[in-house]
């Protein structure tokens, strides 16, 4: 318990140091633009990809559970939709870019810490969590709603092409199960999931990079933590977003 | 431009470091700090450069103790000293000239066009007048020294503090290092302190000598008088690494 204790205080006292801005706005406008390519730009590939397929399942998935029931065709389209906006596009794709940008992050700032690049920083007078961290929070800010949105997109998508594929649901059938039972505030608690854990995402790895001690081996432990912290906590952020927003 | 330390005293939970070292690093001059391995002379640099805060005791900088200054002291105080790391800590996503004119972009009132002048004179005065365009990565150990070196020099510092500069180079380019952080120092007036194993640069450029054994002051005194210094473990210490036969 005391150590989580620890743990959490000096996260928190990270994230107190890393909003202490005090280099010129263009300092950080190069970092925010280099993390938005970084971790943004190259993420749509997976992103498109995972959304795609996971949409297609949920079709065949929900088709088959609805089999000899008393519910309408267009019931798939709507639970395909209301799904990708409130679990799938924010939940699994979290879980996947926790992956790919809490480990990199993680080994990219754990490397700087080891090479003494972050001690390079202080000793000029920068400080380091901000000038390493804050440009990676803003940009995740950025890239995480519009990552989401087009999860959420892209789950329509493989719904309706693999719908139609299969034959199981019409396209026009589709679209009015999705239109019908759509609701605004859905897409919403999508973008407030989309900013929670990728803020999530990018901190607890920031900080499991920041501290990390000795060689590559810790290095490498630190990435596989930052993934396995990001998504427990996606997780349990997920659960009490469901329950105060719903 | 004189650095002072008094009574310095540093634990890692129950390990004492440094058992009360006090030293006044004379100014434009160099400064050797040497001792064997854990010793305590990177943690002796560390607390001077405000990376490890001392348990107890004062860093002076001109008579300013480093730990009562407020955050802006420090931060200008910081862009006056000038390091290079064991490792070089460059900062591997850039190129040789960005590292260089790195701390110009942070900290110096200087636009574009001075920023490139001054890069190309840091380059030029350590040799290496047309590696601007490398990454980090694509140079050699002794490069890497000599570019450390000039973005240590770029903000024009009063002090030049450097980690033991000739770990892991042959003897051809550490003397090389040597010299240049001698001219360095006369031609900048710098005060600059060097941590070495090299006992061949403690003669070589050493003006002022702290030894330090198991965290404590072993000796002090200056250049050459080392070699009849009345103590037997430092007479010990410089037999056993060769220095007698210089």
């Amino acid at each position: 318990m005391q150590n989580y204790l620890f743990h959490i205080r000096r996260y928190l006292r990270l994230l107190a140091r890393a909003f202490q801005a005090k280099e010129k706005f263009s300092i950080y406008w190069t970092e925010i633009v280099t993390d938005l390519t970084n971790n943004g730009l190259t993420s749509i590939g997976l992103v498109v990809i995972i959304s795609v397929f996971v949409g297609a399942v949920l079709t065949i998935q929900t088709a088959y559970q609805l089999e000899g029931s008393f519910f309408p065709i267009t019931t798939i389209g709507m639970v395909v939709s209301n799904s990708a906006f409130l679990e799938m596009a924010p939940t699994i794709t979290s879980l996947v870019l926790a992956g790919k940008i809490g480990s990199n992050i993680a080994s990219q700032i754990g490397t700087m810490r080891i090479t003494e690049q972050i001690d390079a920083l202080e000793v000029m007078g920068i400080n380091s969590a901000s000038y390493l961290i804050l440009p990676k929070i803003v940009a995740a800010l950025i890239t995480f709603p519009c990552l989401i949105v087009m999860a959420a997109f892209f789950t329509h998508i493989g719904g309706l092409f693999a719908g139609e594929l299969t034959g199981i649901i019409h396209e026009s059938d589709f679209l009015y199960g999705a239109q019908k039972y759509f609701q605004l505030y859905f897409v919403l608690f999508m973008c407030v999931k989309a900013v929670a854990f990728g803020f999530l995402i990018i901190t607890v790895s920031a900080y499991q990079g920041y501290h990390v001690e000795g060689g590559a081996v810790n290095v490498a432990r630190s990435s596989t933590n930052a993934v396995v912290y990001s998504c427990i906590l996606i997780l349990i952020t997920n659960y009490i977003l469901a329950q105060i927003m719903l | 431009m004189s650095i002072e330390v008094q009574d310095i005293r540093k634990s890692f939970g129950d390990r004492e470091v440094l058992k009360g070292i006090s030293f006044y690093f004379q100014d434009r001059t160099v400064n050797m700090i040497i001792g064997s391995s854990g010793s305590g002379k990177t943690v002796l640099v560390k607390c001077i450069v405000g990376l490890l805060k001392p348990d107890s005791g004062r860093v002076l900088f001109d008579g300013q103790s480093l730990h009562e200054m407020k955050g802006q002291q420090v931060r200008k105080l910081r862009q006056n000293i000038g390091m290079l790391f064991q490792s070089s800590a460059l900062f591997d996503s850039k190129t040789v000239n960005e590292n260089i004119a790195f701390p110009m972009f942070m900290f110096g009132n200087m636009n574009l066009t001075e920023i490139q002048k001054r890069t190309e004179f840091c380059l030029e005065r350590v040799n290496l007048p047309n590696a601007g365009d490398l990454l980090p990565a694509a140079l050699s150990g002794g490069m890497k020294k000599r570019v450390g070196l000039a973005r240590a020099i770029a903000l024009n510092p009063k002090y030049l503090i450097c980690d033991e500069p000739n770990s892991g180079l042959d003897p051809e380019t550490a003397a090389v290092i040597d010299a240049l952080i001698k001219e360095l120092t006369l031609e900048f007036n710098m005060t600059t302190l060097v941590i070495s194993h090299d006992m061949k640069s403690v003669m070589d450029i050493g003006d002022h000598i702290l030894y330090i054994y198991e965290g404590e002051k072993g000796w002090e005194g200056k250049g050459k008088e080392i070699l009849k210094a009345d103590n037997p473990i430092l007479q010990r210490f410089i037999h056993t690494t060769g220095l007698a036969g210089v």
